[in-house]
């Protein structure tokens, strides 16, 4: 809403919580006088005099621009029977949506595979890279969302953002917050290099070990003028962050081959070793004697006895047997068994092993003598599997409950971290079957394939919150039982295809639903706890058996009250709350003319019905178009932000729909009336403010022409000019900015200008 | 042959990765002690001790630690506050608009129960360490557990009712359900009994807990346990009174205002406070709750400045002539409440628009940090906040004496000691209570005198229980509760927590307290 708009949505709040309390008064006269008077207890002056000249200030535009991107990569590659080679230089430079926010990448490729011997090759393929980013402080974008628009924006001096004459403490004006600086650096190299020998033939032995090593730094800086400064007293504060994370692993197999005839044995058997350390520090250090250094000089931290210091140091490791069987007939029957047996660290001594089988068969029956006839049939692969996976992604040490050493007035004290640690903590188990169909058809130009699965998760590793009598907040158990079942389908169709038009149609689709089958002992809930308090029942993340994993609880929406229904709910107790004409009220599910939380229900999943993508390519000569899009219908979502715009009262950011909102002359409508300061349901109570996450979005798009050997200088092997788009256009009904990537961050649109060259 | 080697090698190498493979999925936490290694040795259950009184301290801190004080005859919440946040605003509306599933209680309930449990779990291990070469300590640490586990237990009944036990050598037989009042305060009376018998006369770090602060809350446990409990006994509460009086460790400071400077903390009026300063994380942020928004608005470092959490009745604040408690001459009037907001003598502060309207009547004072002025913001505040206060003594004692008949040395007690003290060391005659004063008038006088002694240091709702007060003086002094006009006697008690209900098997929805079940 624009300042106008905001303007007269505070004078409704204030009139409609007055009238209330005062059903009899003169409303026009209360409004006169205490609201648009010069003595208002709604409007600071500030705001009087902008909504008396017509002004409003858009903060959002202030802080974002369009951003630019340019992507540079060489290449070179080759190789003789003796091995290959692949070296490759990546150049990226960006400047982000908010201003201020930057980001370059540097990173190479070297794959090299070498023949030494007739029965011995070595090879590597390793990557580097390093990257910096500048990154603008998260409050930016959200306080530039929510500010004021009656609030002029040369307003550098104001620490906080203010409504009325309130400034509000956790909204940071924007403009200084583009100030903190807050530079990342990533560096991360990933090599694996293998060595494999074959004494006898057929018979080949490989070692491979992989590191992956990834260093972090982080530097801050709050200068001492920016509300978050103040707020704290801290004037000026830095901050250091290193962290290092390298996993290890070491994988050891032999394979076998046999052939007799059409038939084709390949034995593996393996075993492999992993090691994952990381570690980080973190010095925070505050009072500084000006701005100027940034973070770069914590020696002039004067404010000691504040300084943070910390960091921690995690190992875990995991170890796997595991063995192989792959069979076919004449590609036509096709076998495969396995059996993985797992070690984890990350379970007490008597449950850290897994043994995790699984079995899979084939039949291609375009390959038997009976579909001679049917030679645009070439592949007909009829599929079947049945396994076990292990799952172990839980957080290090759960089977321990922690107590840390920490320091309060000079001494140190033990402290818990609140979760109970669980010595029986073991494998959560998949089992998963699959049966599925390949297609080819037409020499191979129609490619289609169908899938069904289901799983069934036993043992289900969860953080589940504790009654606090226990003596602890939480723990990881074995909770319980989920089945996920689903079916896949996609399509690729080459309709034209030859030396002149080409074109490309594909498609796919997939649906699965899942459900809590079991939890533990006799409960039929767990609650994730959250919000401000910490304690409060969230909306999703609870789990209740029989509904879906990621469901929505709330309070369903019944309408929005009317004059005439005041007699019939007069009776009805809403929590303490007053219900007036206008006002949302939700169904009394148990009809006990009570509303509490035995009328809270699952109102939805977040998950969607089926989604999938559709595009196609269209190429002529040179000139090539293709364009995909993806889709997903049923979803369900909750926008916070929506929520929080749609629930104003003119004393926050506000959503344009509430232009449409409910008076006494207004009636058929779903958004409510506006009362300041009055408790009442709001969208986010009930699932009214439950988006429709379906959408199509049109995913990428790209236009290119390659010069043919004729047009291009005779020094070049390829030459390609392209225009490319991303998120160009999006149809939903979603309130918020994206469906998919939420409410946090500007929904970005990009548009990408390119050159190919080759040698 | 040659070519063999390294196939053979690599076997070799696979082998030896079988035989350490225990071994190489054996992880320990490199920057934790496990429970075991914490309730093993003395060593570390002392610091786990401290680290619970700590914890004990912390839930008296910032906004959580009034939370019992809203809805109180003396206190309720400002009217920004009460308009900006429906689960706290129901604590000072009542009736159906105070909930099981009200968050703000929940944030209390919660975080007490860990205290509890490891207090107990401490307990516990130290009775089972009885061969431990250091008898002393671990007497000392064991009288300490008793008493965290005793105090904790002792506010939780008070609000909630019956509430679980937590004996770690009986887990299984008490579970996790309500137990009854008798056995709670059977617990809790053991406990402290255990405390007294354990804990030194003195300690020299004053953040432990002695022998007279078990004594002191033993005697007030004795006074304020419901008459349903049994354990309500004015004979035993006067005699632990007295020898915490009778030990003459402890006196009124001369001055009422030096209990409140932060320069003279641990005075020898204090029996055990809470030990705050102004460095995070042990500065306490009291005064963001109680300080005034207007002052606020004008200058973050403002030292009574603050969000208006929590605000004196008008009750509290007025004149005994406009309807109040205070007398003329009562120097703990301008020591508790603060009634001018003038800032650097020449800024008079407004009420800007869009505050609540009362963000300039007098405001809590008594925890207003006057070091924090101009350098720090006042979320910095860290005075100590008292806990048991001899002056709160000499008051309990005294009831105990006008219940068991003795009005006459009740009377003197409180003439002679606290009302002579508040009227700066000479008592007018026309302000001393007559020695004929009845049993009634006095219970009626005590009340009152509480409220000017101990206004805002978190013993009122706990006095209007026990007085059966409570739904009397707070409909017609909080402003709030009289305007929803909806408070009951069942308000007493809080509703367990819903997340409570739903997540411990062994409370029931029907093991609810009486009021809250639907």
């Amino acid at each position: 809403m624009n300042g106008h708009d905001i303007f007269d949505l505070r004078v409704d709040a204030y009139a409609n919580a007055y009238m209330d309390k005062n059903p009899d008064a003169d409303r026009q006269d209360y409004i006169n006088r205490y609201l648009l008077s010069d003595s208002s207890i709604a409007f600071g002056a500030y705001e009087l005099a902008a909504y008396r000249n017509g002004d409003s200030y858009d903060w959002l535009d202030r802080v974002t621009r369009t951003g630019f991107k340019q992507n540079h990569t060489i290449s070179f590659s080759g190789g003789t029977e003796k091995g290959t080679y692949l070296v490759s230089l990546n150049y990226t430079d960006q400047n982000g949506l908010m201003q201020k926010s930057d980001y370059q990448r540097y990173s190479g490729r070297v794959n090299l595979e070498q023949n030494v011997k007739s029965w011995l090759k070595i090879g590597t393929h390793t990557t580097f890279s390093k990257t910096t980013e500048n990154v603008v402080d998260g409050s930016v974008f959200s306080a530039a969302l929510g500010a004021n628009p009656l609030l002029a924006i040369d307003t550098t001096d104001l620490a906080y953002l203010k409504w009325s004459d309130i400034k509000n403490q956790d909204q940071y004006n924007p403009l200084l917050s583009l100030n903190i600086l807050n530079k990342q650096y990533l560096t991360r190299v990933l090599s694996s290099n293998y060595i494999s020998v074959t004494p006898v033939k057929d018979l080949v032995l490989r070692s491979t070990f992989s590191i992956d090593n990834m260093d972090q730094q982080q530097y801050k800086y709050v200068p001492a003028h920016t509300g978050q400064d103040l707020r704290n007293s801290y004037h000026g504060s830095a901050e250091h962050y290193k962290s290092e994370t390298l996993n290890l692993q070491w994988d050891n197999t032999a394979t076998y081959d046999l052939h007799m005839g059409a038939h084709r044995l390949n034995l593996l058997g393996g075993m492999s070793i992993q090691k994952n350390t990381s570690n980080y520090n973190d010095i925070q250090a505050h009072g500084f004697p000006n701005d100027d250094f940034g973070y770069k000089f914590l020696n002039g931290a004067y404010s000691k006895d504040q300084t943070v210091l910390a960091s921690d140091f995690v190992t875990t490791s995991l170890m796997s047997f595991y063995a192989r069987a792959d069979y076919n007939y004449d590609q036509k029957y096709f076998a495969t068994a396995t059996v993985r047996y797992d070690g984890s660290s990350k379970f007490g001594p008597d449950h850290k092993w897994g043994t995790f089988p699984s079995i899979a068969v084939a039949w291609d029956m375009a390959k038997e003598d009976f579909m001679n006839d049917f030679n645009w049939v070439n592949q007909f692969k009829i599929k079947a599997g049945y396994g076990i996976a292990g799952n172990q992604n839980i957080h290090n040490y759960a089977m321990y409950s922690l107590y840390r050493p920490t320091t309060t007035n000079g001494q140190f004290v033990y402290v818990s971290d609140g979760r109970l640690g669980n010595p029986d903590l073991q494998w959560e188990r998949q089992k998963q079957l699959n049966l599925g169909v390949d297609m080819s058809y037409l020499n191979n130009r129609l490619n289609a394939s169908f899938d069904y699965f289901k799983i069934n998760n036993s043992n289900l590793l969860m953080n589940k919150t504790l009654s606090t009598v226990t003596g602890f907040t939480n723990t990881v158990a074995n909770v319980g039982e989920l089945t996920n079942k689903g079916v896949e389908f996609s399509l690729d169709y080459a309709i034209l295809k030859g030396t002149g038009l080409n074109w490309n149609v594909n498609f796919s689709i997939s649906s699965s639903k899942n459900k809590v089958t079991a939890l533990y002992a006799d409960v039929d809930a767990i609650y994730n706890k959250g919000g401000y308090t910490g304690v409060e029942i969230q909306p999703t993340g609870n789990l209740f058996l029989g509904q879906p994993v990621n469901s929505i609880y709330l309070y369903k929406f019944k309408k929005i009250a009317q004059a005439s229904d005041m007699d019939q709910i007069k009776n009805v107790d809403y929590g303490g709350r007053t219900i007036h004409p206008g006002d949302i009220i939700p169904e009394d599910l148990d009809g006990n003319n009570i509303i509490d939380d035995n009328d809270r229900t699952v109102v939805g999943t977040l998950d969607p019905k089926y989604y999938g993508g559709f595009g196609t390519t269209l190429s002529y000569k040179g000139w090539a178009f293709n364009a995909f899009f993806n889709y997903s219908e049923g979803g369900k979502r909750i926008s916070y932000l929506y929520n929080s715009l749609i629930g104003s009262t003119g004393m926050s950011a506000a959503s344009d729909d509430l232009l449409n909102r409910w008076t006494p002359e207004n009636t058929n409508t779903l958004i409510p009336r506006v009362a300041y300061g009055e408790s009442v349901y709001s969208y986010g109570n009930v699932d009214l403010g439950v988006q429709d996450a379906s959408f199509i979005r049109l995913a990428t798009c790209t236009f290119s022409y390659t010069f043919s050997s004729k047009l291009r200088p005779s020094f070049l092997d390829n030459l390609r000019l392209y225009i490319s788009g991303t998120n160009l256009l999006l149809w939903t009904k979603d309130k918020g900015f994206d469906p998919e990537t939420g409410d946090d961050y500007p929904n970005s649109k990009s548009i990408v200008v390119g050159l190919n060259l080759a040698f | 042959m040659k070519r063999n080697i390294i196939p053979y090698s690599l076997f070799i190498a696979l082998l030896f990765g079988c035989i350490s493979c225990n071994k190489f999925l054996d992880r320990e936490p490199e920057t934790a002690l496990t429970q075991q290694q914490v309730y093993s040795k003395l060593e570390n259950i002392e610091p786990l001790l401290s680290g619970l009184l700590t914890n004990w301290r912390d839930i008296h801190k910032d906004r959580g630690g009034f939370v019992f004080q809203l809805g109180t005859d003396e206190t309720q919440q400002g009217a920004y506050q009460v308009m900006t946040d429906p689960d706290q605003s129901a604590l000072d509306k009542y009736g159906s608009y105070l909930a099981a599933s009200n968050n703000a209680l929940t944030g209390q309930w919660n975080p007490r129960w860990p205290i509890v449990s490891a207090a107990a779990q401490a307990v516990f291990a130290l009775e089972n360490l009885k061969d431990s070469s250091n008898g002393g300590k671990r007497k000392e640490l064991l009288g300490e557990a008793s008493f965290i586990r005793a105090a904790m237990m002792f506010e939780l009944t008070q609000y909630w009712g019956r509430i679980p036990i937590i004996d770690a050598a009986k887990l299984n037989e008490l579970g996790t359900g309500r137990q009854p009042l008798k056995d709670i305060y059977t617990q809790i009376t053991t406990d402290l009994t255990t405390a007294v018998e354990d804990l030194p006369e003195t300690q020299a770090d004053k953040k432990n807990i002695t022998k007279y602060a078990a004594l002191s809350l033993l005697g007030k446990v004795y006074l304020y346990a419901p008459d349903s409990s049994g354990f309500r006994d004015f004979n035993k509460a006067a005699g632990y009174f007295k020898q915490v009086i009778d030990s003459h460790k402890y006196q009124l400071v001369a001055n009422f205002a030096d209990l409140f400077d932060p320069s003279k903390p641990n005075s020898t009026e204090s029996i055990y406070e809470f030990q705050f300063n102004n460095v995070y994380p042990d500065n306490n942020q009291i005064q963001w709750q109680m300080g005034s928004r207007a002052l606020a608005n004008i200058d973050g470092n403002c030292y009574f400045g603050g969000y208006d959490l929590l605000v004196p009745t008008k009750y509290c604040y007025s004149d005994k002539k406009d309807g109040g408690i205070w007398e003329t001459g009562d120097v703990r009037k301008d020591a508790s409440i603060r009634y001018d907001f003038t800032y650097h003598d020449s800024i008079h502060p407004t009420i800007p628009a869009g505050f609540g309207g009362d963000e300039l009547d007098p405001h809590v004072k008594k925890y207003e940090d006057p070091r924090t002025q101009g350098v720090l913001s006042f979320w910095y505040s860290g005075k100590d906040v008292f806990y048991l206060r001899y002056a709160d003594i000499l008051l309990n004692y005294a009831e105990c004496l006008n219940e068991l008949g003795n009005t006459a040395d009740a009377v003197a007690i409180v003439n002679d000691q606290v009302r002579k003290r508040a009227f700066g060391g000479t008592l007018p005659d026309a302000d001393r209570w007559s020695a004929s004063m009845s049993q009634e008038e006095f219970r009626t006088q005590i009340l009152d005198e509480r409220m000017r002694e101990l206004c805002f240091e978190g013993w009122r709702r706990m006095d209007l229980i026990r007085s059966g007060k409570f739904v009397d003086l707070i409909k017609a002094r909080n402003k709030w509760a009289k305007e929803s006009g909806t408070i009951q006697t069942y308000n007493e008690l809080y509703p367990i927590p819903l997340t409570e209900i739903l997540q411990n098997s062994d409370i029931p929805d029907t093991d609810q307290n009486p009021g809250y079940n639907h």
